[in-house]
């Protein structure tokens, strides 16, 4: 299966860098937009263009087996990094900004890029992996920023209700899905005291500390917790009368963390599949839910926060390529889906590339409408929301600009740094260490 | 500081707000609470030693099957003789472990002073899923004295009948990585081909050694896996 998560991953990467690269170009010629909107346009097309070549860095590290590995995990470390800051400025500015003035905004945004230095110089230093990296930090902060401020509009006093609040609370919700809605999926394990939830080691062995792994999995309590203050909140609306799509958007998570609970905990089960190797039953699971949360899902709740949100300037003239996007969109996921299923459940080629076919001429022909309706239709957060929510904060193109620029030298540095650990042996060097002392065998 | 220049201000006298917002702060902390006594009381002991790696030896216990055939094969002839495993065959057990041929014959002609024939076998790696690179294997043989030619294909990968200590993964790991009955399932084609040498008394017309019987015998080895933590 690692072949097949590696594909996946290659997929996510062509999406994420394909859609980032081309959502800066449009966003870029938008003068339009309100600071924290600017701003926030931009943060969203860096991250997913570090995320895209960190899932590419990813697949590579899972197919090598030479000592290049370590090259490819730093680069996925160095641009996670970069996830963890770019989320953490986003919920410090959009939908609300919480940075109400000029120099909040600055010291705010020093403290995440220092912050991300800050780690970057613990890892050259041969000290990745500790608990001074703040683990899980990103859940935290996204956690405070996105639910406070949904809890705050969502459950708004029903006279000042309007179409605003509820976007600001839909806002927030879709970003608390697309940084948590793979962890939403492991709730039950959480409750139920498993060991596929407990015995979480991102860091693989005694690479980490006990201390490093329990920040880490609390990070992931809080996101389950959220995940279900966030259903039991839409729930009730729901039953009020008052529903929204977020609803849909979170069902599916917590029902297939429910599904996955069983897999989970199930004796290990070999599945053939079609390539004609076997791989467990709960590794498929994880490829189909997990994996095409951060490959599929992540760049499709970005694009629609985009697109519907009027981060975008649609015009005649940006308006081929922001449906060109939506078309690559569609394909892709599309294909990759059909491909994924194609490679465990044995469907005739011909039948597929049918389906793929019917799929895709839907899925244009959905296009074609629901496009000029999102890009038509966006929706406001701003109109009838108290003026002091949204202040006036004065930023320069100059700066927008100097962010873009920045992030690019960041992920510049970052393959720099990459290549120098590879050369160095240091992840080795540390990977034994670590193992030495443990008194386990490397 | 303004509220308008500080959002805690305006979170804090907005009561309503307020109010959810503690709710699902409390609540928040008592699943919190709740995480940290699973993570250090209940399952502390086994969370705090999942990173010392285990070890494990692996041991086999093997059955073997015989299957014998015996061919006539003419001077000069190459004849294909074949052994097909088919899909269940071997159920009971983990996995095929290796094949052993022995290619036997004798002077069979009855002629006085007739030498050993030549008796040259090969088996080709296809028509089954083995380990065919495998460097132990002996993939073809000849004989010109009446010796047996041994020939052995490895089927299982790295299996080699002995007991192995390994460190690391589980024992649901290790048991399932030596269980697998893809191996082995198919037909060998093992090619025997005869070149008989004629005795002295050839010249004579009512004498000649045209032929030779060959017996083959297939051993192969099916095992089962016991892996066992080691203390």
């Amino acid at each position: 299966m690692a072949a097949d998560t590696s594909n996946l991953l290659y997929i996510g990467a062509i999406l994420s860098v394909a859609l980032g690269a081309m959502s800066l170009r449009i966003i870029r010629k938008n003068k339009d937009l309100e600071w924290n909107e600017a701003l926030a346009a931009r943060i969203i097309c860096w991250m997913f263009i570090g995320k895209g070549i960190q899932n590419a860095a990813v697949a590579n590290m899972q197919d090598t087996s030479v000592d290049i590995w370590q090259f490819y995990a730093q680069l996925s470390s160095g641009l996670d990094n970069l996830f963890t800051g770019t989320i953490i400025a986003l919920a410090l500015i959009y939908p609300v900004p919480l940075l109400r003035n000029e120099k909040q905004v600055k010291i705010g945004f020093s403290i995440v890029f220092g912050f991300i230095v800050y780690v970057m110089l613990l890892e050259v230093s041969g000290n990745p992996y500790t608990v001074f990296e703040l683990p899980g930090i990103v859940y935290w902060i996204a956690m405070l920023c996105w639910s406070t401020m949904y809890l705050k509009f969502r459950l708004i006093d029903p006279g000042n209700s309007n179409d605003s609040t509820d976007n600001i609370a839909m806002v927030s919700g879709l970003f608390l899905t697309l940084l948590m809605g793979h962890i939403w999926m492991w709730w039950p394990g959480m409750l139920l005291q498993s060991n596929y939830f407990y015995f979480f080691d991102l860091g693989g062995g005694p690479m980490t500390s006990m201390t490093w792994d329990y920040l880490w999995n609390a990070s992931y309590t809080i996101c389950i917790v959220t995940g279900i203050m966030l259903l039991s909140v839409e729930i009730y609306q729901y039953s009020k009368g008052n529903g929204s799509k977020l609803l849909y958007l979170i069902v599916p998570y917590f029902i297939l963390g429910a599904i996955g609970y069983i897999v989970y905990s199930a004796p290990e089960t070999t599945v053939s599949h079609t390539r004609g190797t076997n791989d467990t039953l709960a590794s498929i699971w994880n490829l189909l839910t997990s994996q095409l949360h951060f490959t599929v899902m992540r760049p499709m709740i970005a694009m629609f926060v985009l697109l519907k949100f009027g981060l975008f300037n649609i015009n005649e003239d940006t308006k081929p390529m922001a449906k060109i996007m939506t078309i690559i969109l569609i394909v892709v996921a599309t294909s990759a889906i059909l491909e994924l299923i194609q490679s465990i459940v044995p469907i005739n080629q011909m039948i597929s590339a049918a389906l793929l076919g019917i799929i895709i001429a839907l899925g244009i022909g959905w296009e074609e409408r629901s496009f000029d309706r999102l890009a038509s239709n966006k929706s406001n957060v701003r109109v009838g929301v108290g003026k002091r929510w949204f202040p006036n904060v004065f930023i320069s193109q100059k700066t927008l600009e100097r962010l873009d620029f920045i992030c690019l030298v960041y992920i510049l540095v970052i393959f720099l740094i990459s290549f120098i650990v590879w050369q160095t042996d240091m992840l080795v060097t540390v990977m034994l260490e670590r193992y030495a002392e443990a008194g386990g065998v490397g | 500081m303004t509220s308008e220049n500080n959002i805690f201000i305006d979170l804090r006298s907005d009561k309503r707000a307020l109010k959810h917002i503690s709710i699902f702060f409390s609540v928040l902390t008592v699943v919190l609470l709740y995480h940290a006594t699973v993570f250090f009381v209940i399952m502390g002991d086994d969370i705090s030693i999942k990173d010392l790696e285990k070890s494990f030896t692996i041991s086999f216990q093997e059955i073997e099957n015989e299957d014998i055939d015996t061919r006539t094969i003419d001077n000069g002839d190459r004849e294909v003789i074949e052994l097909e495993i088919l899909e269940g065959s071997f159920d009971g057990y983990d996995g095929f472990g290796i094949l052993y041929i022995d290619i036997e014959y004798g002077e069979t002609s009855g002629q006085f002073a007739d030498p050993c024939d030549s008796v040259s076998a090969d088996i080709s790696p296809t028509g089954v899923n083995a380990d065919w690179q495998n460097e132990n294997n002996i993939l073809a043989g000849t004989s010109s004295n009446c010796e047996i030619i041994s020939l052995v294909v490895y089927v299982f990968p790295e299996y080699n009948s002995s007991t192995q200590n390994v460190t690391g993964e589980s024992k649901e790991f290790w048991e399932l990585l030596w269980k697998n009955s893809s191996y082995g399932i198919g037909t060998f084609h093992l090619e025997v081909e005869v070149n008989v040498n004629q005795p002295p008394t050839s010249g004579i017309p009512t004498i000649q050694d045209d032929d030779e019987e060959v017996t083959i015998t297939w051993r192969s080895v099916f095992f089962t896996n016991n892996v066992q933590e080691i203390e």
